[in-house]
């Protein structure tokens, strides 16, 4: 370090530009969503983030804003967010996961004018992740000719979990943790007014869902491994629950704005609100359905609009929850239930379809009481595309939750036992997740490191994916 | 009420950890938010006013955000907090700033620096509106989903402790047992065969995919929610087969339609009620679903409909003329009674005139239906159902309308005696001879001109007598010639008697009296235009004196020209 200050100012001193840039990025990024390119409302966002590139560079400093282990790096700082900034950090964080940029720098010779252009960039390119986003992000900027902003590709920067503080990890998990029971607290207290013919009142759970996709999109991992919580006394709230994180992973990879995720967080979360007039004695029936019976739980989805109808009138909060609950069950070819003439499956309807089924079938209280594990409910599932489930969405659910989800239970070519943690972000590791050792070799169970698998040296491959709910093992246990 | 308090200057206490300067420059940046919450209540956006608060609490905001980096205000019930010091108080929960993002949950409120215009308009708008409490879209929803950069709050909720939402599950200390039997089993199995990959190829979402994807987030965005419950809602009463559900459904939709009526849908109303009426008569629908539809359709236009459907129509731009009338015409017969009361509280002038419309079109064979407003206390009311009638034409209506004669309101007898005339019983120009009584000379005039135009020969002996009564005198003269010339017109010769000796009569100190007469006598001489009538006029003209002579002569002129026209033609 060239700097004159002593190293622990010039540690304060990088977090707090780290932390500018963030800030001031971040308003580039948004001005840019509203303005055309070369508006002058850019002009003084992009001032700004000149200045405190020029301002780190000063310092003898790289200009490099990486994303590590779900953070926000400054050359070798973790910048962690304050109150004020934590929606800048979370939105630039989610930006940069997009497109999978795993590192901007900045080098010296940067201008306002290549600031100007990269920052449309964003814009130019269709934010669903694919294969190709990457490219395509890169391509464009030389088609522009920035050839002084320099990026990282996701994967490469992303390490995974091993050296991150884990007293963070912690927090982040704890975080999640707590939203997740909020958000079944909520779904129960709705559930139960719904059950006693009472108004629907919605602002609480609108909050949790608010809550639900501001951490997603800061660490969306966290959350999906929540949704292998099986909570049997309450699983029609829990299952509530899951089914709302999954359709938001998958939205938000859509590229669905705030308002939209979180009415479909709304509508996922209360999809099945009709099932608070199936008689419990239906409800909980530890055996097969009779005919009757099972007519009797087909009438959920016009329950569901029914109770909404009439408790909570129309609004246009509501109207996409009575999508929700009506449509869940029809199916891509309309082959499901309620069979009525009605041909229109929205993109609402089609998520929560898929995220339905899939939780569902890895829970045991559901009504084929055979519970799946993840990977063997995700190739059911995909026998079905097409049918029962929109093949692109449910493409994309893949995508999201990985060949072997988080919760998957794997037995090692080491003999070791493991739980799917987080799964690689590209597509070629997918089958190499990264996972939290449980047992060693000889069986005995052990507080493991998390491991990825796709790192060749750690000598680790899957053999073969083990059915947790065979041998009634809790994994929620290792994941939360 | 409580009124606002913001902290003055003098008694910003001083803090150990706080200087007086920085707390008085807090408490000056919030009198500026609350003056500028006040201008955006009271004025347009466009006011100059308004823009210079905004200036204002920029420039404070500017100021304060350079030397302190940040705003952060604690957030009580009804006071806000900088660095512990009150700064702002209102125990008024309707006016109350505090109050409002207190109820709403929020505890810290925190603005950084380079906060922009935009955030401090959206932040006012935001927290300065007034919202009903049942309505989910609250401060903190729409400030989340404003996404302000500068801007941030922490909930009560943030600061829950995890057990107390409950923790869920309590996660088993060991779960040796269960893994030592996935070894067994591992042991006593053959060995697992290799994993089967799901293969990538079909996992990777190609262009066109991706484009779809695209394509359906946007058409997403754009979604109407109304029109996606419609269609389910729909389907659900065409396809349920369970009669139970089939009639709840069909309370749901009557009540749907009336809420979009009360709302100024008229376009989703009325395809609505058209769906209800299809219905209704379709015979796959078991006798007793129709019965149900049809009652639940006459629920729709309820009481309460009206009276919020007055209130868009004469408070938003929602409602076209058009559409308003189609939808009254499709009431029909059955809700006449709904649609006068409409009429009876809008107070749009081209809404009414299509409410009207509607009442013509609809009640032409049901004038009974309008009978119960013509005793309304409103005299609007009652002028508009006897406006109807006269346009419907009905004279089954006539002793109805005829009891308003002496209505209180001349707007309503003005329009009693349109109807009057319009109508051709000749009933009806007995009554108007009542009209000879009114209080008001344009209406008495009006009246004689009816009965003069309409040859109600009956009429002439009144009329003739009230020419020589005593209040006679007193009336003005347009009156007067009025009276004459209905004479004229209903006596024709047998009346020139009477008009020679008005002409001929000398009044000796009385030039006026005289030229009065003579006036009058023209007035009805010119009406009836026979031979006799011009011969009379011409003896006068050569006994009268100057100054009523020319105005004989033109009398007579006139006359003679007229009969010129009518033997050669027009």
């Amino acid at each position: 370090m060239g700097s004159d200050i002593r190293p622990e100012l010039l540690e304060k001193e990088m977090i707090r530009l780290g932390k500018t840039l963030v800030t001031h990025f971040f308003v580039l990024l948004k001005t840019a969503q509203n303005y055309n390119e070369g508006h002058a409302a850019t002009n003084t966002p992009i001032a700004n983030v000149l200045n405190v590139i020029r301002e780190i560079h000063r310092k003898n400093e790289e200009a490099a804003l990486r994303l590590k282990g779900g953070y926000l790096i400054l050359g070798e700082l973790r910048l962690k967010p304050d109150a004020a900034g934590f929606e800048a950090f979370k939105f630039l964080m989610s930006e940069m996961k997009r497109y999978l940029i795993g590192g901007i720098t900045f080098n010296p010779t940067v201008t306002a004018e290549d600031i100007g252009k990269f920052v449309y960039v964003f814009k130019e390119i269709e934010p669903i992740p694919t294969p190709q986003t990457h490219e395509r992000f890169l391509e464009r900027m030389q088609q522009r000719m920035i050839v002084t902003i320099d990026l990282e590709t996701l994967g490469d920067v992303e390490e995974g979990i091993e050296g991150f503080d884990e007293a963070e990890l912690t927090d982040n998990r704890v975080r999640s943790r707590k939203i997740y029971y909020q958000t079944v607290h909520a779904v129960s207290e709705v559930m139960d007014n719904a059950k006693m013919g009472q108004t629907l009142r919605l602002r609480k759970s609108k909050r949790v869902v608010q809550s639900l996709i501001d951490q997603l999109l800061a660490a969306e991992t966290n959350l999906i491994g929540l949704t292998t919580i099986r909570c049997h006394d309450e699983y029609t709230y829990s299952h509530s629950v899951n089914v709302c994180i999954l359709s938001l992973a998958m939205a938000q990879r859509i590229g669905l704005s705030k308002a939209k995720l979180c009415e479909l967080g709304m509508a996922a979360l209360f999809h099945d609100i009709g099932k608070s007039e199936i008689p419990l004695a239906i409800l909980n029936k530890p055996s097969e359905f009779t005919r009757e019976e099972w007519e009797v739980m087909q009438k959920h989805p016009l329950l569901g609009v029914k109770k909404l109808m009439k408790l909570k009138g129309l609004d246009a909060l509501s109207a996409r929850i009575i999508t929700g609950a009506f449509e869940h069950h029809l199916n891509c070819d309309f082959s499901g239930y309620p069979r009525l003439p009605y041909k229109r499956l929205s993109l609402f309807g089609r998520i929560i379809s898929i995220a339905d089924c899939y939780d569902g079938l890895t829970s045991s209280r559901v009504y084929s009481r055979i519970p799946h594990p993840p990977d063997k409910a995700l190739r059911f599932m995909l026998a079905r595309a097409g049918k029962a489930y929109d093949p692109i969405i449910l493409k994309l659910f893949v995508n999201c939750v990985g060949i072997y989800p988080v919760g998957a239970l794997l037995l090692l070519n080491t003999q070791e036992l493991c739980v799917v943690m987080e799964n690689n972000l590209d597509p070629e590791k997918w089958n190499a997740p990264k996972v939290k050792i449980i047992a060693d070799s000889k069986g005995s169970e052990i507080e493991g490191d998390v491991v990825d698998l796709a790192n060749t040296s750690c000598g680790r491959t899957v053999v073969e994916a083990l059915d947790p709910n065979r041998y009634k093992i809790e994994v929620s246990h290792y994941i939360v | 009420m409580v009124e606002e308090y913001v902290a003055p200057q003098d008694e910003v206490v001083e803090a150990a950890d706080v200087s007086k300067e920085e707390v008085t420059l807090a408490t000056e940046v919030f009198q500026a938010i609350v003056k500028t919450s006040k201008g955006f209540r009271m004025y347009l956006p466009n006011n100059p006013l308004l823009a210079r608060f905004i200036d204002e609490l920029k420039g404070k905001f500017g100021k304060f955000l350079a030397a302190h980096g940040e705003y952060k205000l604690d957030i009580d019930q009804f006071e806000l907090r900088y660095k512990g010091k009150v700064i702002y108080e209102n125990r008024d929960p309707k006016e109350s700033m505090a109050f409002k993002m207190h109820a709403d949950g929020i505890r810290f409120l925190i603005f950084s620096e380079g906060i922009e215009e935009y955030e401090l308009c959206e932040f006012l708008e935001i927290v300065g509106k007034d919202r009903p409490n049942d309505v989910d879209d609250d401060i903190v929803t729409l400030l989340w989903e404003k996404n302000l950069p500068h801007l941030t709050y922490l909930l009560a909720e943030d600061f829950l402790e995890f057990d107390s939402v409950g923790g869920g599950p309590v996660a088993p200390t060991s779960q040796q047992d269960k893994i030592s039997g996935i070894y067994r089993s591992i042991a006593e199995a053959a060995p697992p065969p290799s994993p089967m990959l799901i293969p990538q190829k079909i996992l990777t979402l190609t262009d066109e995919e991706t484009e779809w994807l695209r394509k359906n987030r946007e058409e997403e965005e754009t979604r109407k929610p109304l029109d996606e419950v419609i269609q389910i809602i729909t389907s659900i009463l065409v396809g349920e087969k369970d009669p139970a559900m089939f009639g709840e459904f069909v309370e749901i939709m009557a009540k749907l339609t009336e809420s979009l009526a009360s709302a100024g849908e008229i376009k989703y109303t009325l395809s609505l009620v058209k769906f209800l009426g299809n219905l209704a008569t379709n015979e796959h629908i078991p006798q007793s679903g129709r019965e149900l539809i049809s009652g639940a359709m006459g629920t729709v236009f309820s009481e309460r409909t009206v009276k919020a459907l007055a209130t868009t129509i004469d408070t938003t731009e929602l409602v076209e003329p058009e559409e308003l009338l189609e939808l009254l015409r499709f009431f029909g017969r059955p809700l006449l009674g709904r649609t006068c009361e409409l009429l009876c509280i809008v107070e749009k002038m081209k809404m009414r005139k299509a409410i009207i419309q509607a009442l013509i079109e609809v009640g032409h064979d049901s004038p009974e239906v309008f009978y119960p407003f013509l005793s309304d206390q409103r005299w609007y009311v009652v002028r508009n159902m006897v406006f109807i009638l006269n346009r419907i034409g009905s004279p089954a209506a006539l002793d109805q309308v005829g009891r308003l004669i002496s209505h209180r309101e001349l707007q309503v007898r003005r329009e009693v005696l349109t109807y009057l005339e319009r109508i051709p019983d000749p009933k009806a120009k007995t009554y108007i001879l009542k009209f000879l009584r009114d209080d008001v000379s344009s209406i008495r005039i009006r009246a004689l001109q009816v009965l003069a135009a309409s040859r109600s020969v009956f009429a002439l002996k009144p009329i003739a007598a009230l020419a020589t009564s005593e209040q006679f005198a007193e009336r003005d003269m347009a009156e007067k010639k009025a009276v004459f010339e209905a004479i004229g017109e209903l006596g024709a010769d047998q009346v020139i008697p009477m008009f020679r000796d008005m002409l001929m009569k000398k009044f000796w100190f009385n030039k006026a009296r005289e030229k009065e007469s003579v006036a009058c006598a023209v007035a009805g001489l010119l009406k009836i235009r026979s031979a006799a009538a011009v011969k009379l006029l011409q003896e006068a003209s050569a006994v009268k004196s100057d100054e009523v002579r020319d105005f004989i002569v033109h009398a007579i002129d006139s006359m003679t020209a007229e009969s010129a026209k009518s033997v050669t033609g027009p």
